[in-house]
């Protein structure tokens, strides 16, 4: 049986940390977006820093670049409250909040828990802008 | 990956060393609980008859579920001739509305492809899986192959499709083709595997092959769902005639041809998702089913801290091949094993199961922020899980393994947002926008989703309050009283 995988081993961060990096950097306290297109945005972030993204693994040839991490991500960050979602005529198209207190939090955690790694949370608050850039507010 | 492919290949020569496909002059009719009589081609029946495939017998389709739901002692290769049948009833379907898309050696391709889909899991299925993925092998397989992106939670599809495409397989396939007069060049094995990982080399061309294997409502969904609930006894319906009548596939320039249905069809895909659901919190995610499940994952890590002292049929789990020789009666079997590993399987094999000592929820943790993530997200590190079951034993005065710690991944509904839906007019549509599934998960991971920690009986009274604060200091959050008291609550479902 081969040793267990620790965090600190990873090259990147646990999934859920780096999504909760890029919505918690972000400036405003919301975005919306379909599936398709919150995964496609993480896609093209996984473009820009792959060295960071090294636990997701976005599949191809499916109707959009799909991710279980991000999926699982995501839920899991919907399921603590950090993320709220709503939206009304359109259940594939939501609007997805981050309480003020909610980003703090995160960033108060991955500024402790990476406090020897500046360059990554830099790089954290540059992809929360393109994120913020690929899925805005209101569709 | 080549060392992987080179013990697959390995473990392939030793399965069918000596055995030869015989070859059938006529079709078998087999009968199924679910499915009636069903009719296999002699070729079908060659492949069936492959030791890689009758090893599925000894397989438990679900696991230890058997110990909460005494009639589900179904096997993989009950299930691998539904999907069989599945995969056929959708070809059918497919011809019927657009028949040049499915011809030649296409049907036979597909058809066996569904029976190796599961040929690459290990002893009780998804138990294994677990334990399969973080292997380094076949992480760096999942996460570097372009091929394996569809099945990154799913190894044993990797595993599947590296059986199906290895050389010592492939003689299978020739005589397959100089028995029953086919053209050996059109049986491809490449054309199998890819069906088996959902992933076809030119996915917009020929994506609607790999949907009737490994796709959103695939052959493989559609006998699981009422096999897993008919040997449960949960009722559960699936309306599979309904759904083949509807299905589909895209076609015209410019538009992936993959499987859809037609808006008529969308009820039944709803009560799909609405029973898979239902497995997940009265099946999967059972704390009976989920306590089985810790603890077979657990007689793999004391052979693997035992150092060569156990092992299993001869394996001591140092790779991930392992586990393809070994069957559920290997595992359970206390003949051969010894010391605490042999009186942890009697256990099992008693039904002493261990029990609750305390349950994680939205109900029982107070702290609702990023510290909740930390902790439900645990499970992701299985290095970090263990490190918290050593604290929690050593002040509880226990081996590690007598502490186990489960949090298990919610269900997905990934298949509304990937199945389009034909509209009476105007343009497809994803099912997710149809219905509103992402409800569905919150609403699940707010009133269902429960992690816990297990022990057994004569320690949870003191593992409980010990666990409590183990997690309360590591996570920083505050768990409430109730994480105790709902262990001594009784379940109706149990």
């Amino acid at each position: 049986m081969p040793r267990t995988r620790a965090s600190a081993s990873r090259e990147g961060m646990p999934p859920h940390r780096l999504v909760a990096g890029v919505l918690g950097y972000m400036k405003r306290d919301r975005f919306s977006g379909s599936a398709q297109d919150i995964h496609t945005a993480f896609a093209g972030l996984q473009r820009e820093e792959p060295l960071l993204f090294t636990e997701f693994v976005f599949s191809s040839g499916e109707n959009f670049p799909y991710s279980k991490a991000l999926e699982r991500a995501l839920s899991e960050l919907m399921h603590s409250d950090v993320i709220k979602a709503f939206g009304e005529i359109n259940p594939g198209y939501l609007t997805y909040l981050i309480p003020v207190g909610q980003r703090r939090r995160i960033r108060r955690f991955l500024e402790q828990e990476y406090c020897r790694r500046p360059q990554l949370l830099q790089k954290l608050r540059r992809l929360a802008r393109v994120f913020e850039a690929s899925c805005p507010p209101t569709g | 990956m080549a060392a992987l492919r080179d013990e697959i290949e390995a473990y392939v020569s030793h399965a069918l060393a000596g055995w030869v496909p015989p070859a059938y002059r006529v079709g078998k009719l087999i009968r199924d609980p679910l499915h009636g009589c069903v009719f296999f081609e002699p070729a079908h029946v060659s492949v069936l008859d492959c030791p890689l495939v009758q090893r599925l017998r000894k397989i438990h389709q679900t696991s230890l579920a058997v110990f909460t739901y005494p009639s589900a002692a179904h096997s993989r290769f009950d299930h691998t001739l539904g999907v069989a049948h599945n995969a056929a009833q959708l070809i059918a379907a497919i011809q019927r509305k657009h028949p040049e898309l499915i011809d030649g050696e296409r049907p036979l391709e597909i058809i066996i492809a569904g029976i190796l889909h599961d040929c690459g899991h290990g002893p009780f299925s998804h138990s294994s899986e677990e334990l399969i993925k973080e292997y380094p092998e076949i992480r760096d397989s999942l996460r570097l192959d372009e091929r394996f992106s569809n099945c990154q939670d799913k190894p044993h599809e990797a595993l599947s499709y590296l059986i199906a495409t290895s050389a010592s397989f492939r003689p299978v396939l020739d005589r397959l083709a100089d028995e029953y007069g086919l053209n050996r060049e059109r049986i491809s094995a490449h054309v199998i595997g890819n069906m088996i990982v959902g992933k076809m080399d030119v996915p917009d061309q020929e994506g609607y092959l790999s949907d009737i294997i490994n796709g959103t409502f695939d052959a493989d969904k559609l006998d699981y769902m009422s096999r897993d609930s008919y040997f449960t006894g949960l009722r559960m319906v699936v309306d599979i005639d309904r759904i083949l009548y509807t299905m589909g596939v895209r076609t015209g320039t410019n538009r992936p041809r993959r499987l859809c249905t037609d808006l008529s069809g969308v009820p039944n895909l709803e009560q799909m998702l609405f029973n898979k659901m239902l497995l997940f919190s009265s099946m999967y995610h059972h704390h009976k089913v989920r306590t089985a499940n810790c603890m077979l994952k657990t007689i793999f890590e004391i052979i693997r801290d035992g150092g060569s002292r156990y092992k299993i049929a001869g394996r001591d789990f140092s790779r991930a091949v392992d586990f393809l020789y070994v069957t559920d009666e290997d595992v359970l079997t206390p003949v051969g094993k010894r010391g605490y590993l042999r009186s942890y399987i009697e256990r099992i094999n008693r039904r002493e199961l261990f029990k609750r000592a305390l349950v994680i929820s939205k109900r029982t943790v107070k702290t609702h922020d990023f510290r909740y993530t930390e902790l439900t997200a645990a499970h992701t590190d299985p290095g970090r899980l263990r490190r918290l079951r050593e604290t929690i034993a050593k002040r509880a005065h226990c081996p590690v393994y007598e502490v186990l710690v489960d949090m298990p991944e919610g269900p997905s509904f990934r298949e509304a947002s990937q199945m389009f839906i034909r509209m009476p007019s105007g343009p497809e549509l994803p099912l997710s926008k149809v219905f509103a599934t992402d409800w569905w998960m919150n609403a699940y991971a707010e009133v269902k989703w429960q992690g816990h920690v297990f022990c057994p009986a004569d320690l949870c009274r003191k593992v409980g309050p010990i666990a409590k604060r183990v997690l309360e200091e590591e996570f920083d959050v505050e768990v409430l009283p109730g994480a105790i008291d709902e262990c001594s609550k009784p379940d109706v479902a149990s």
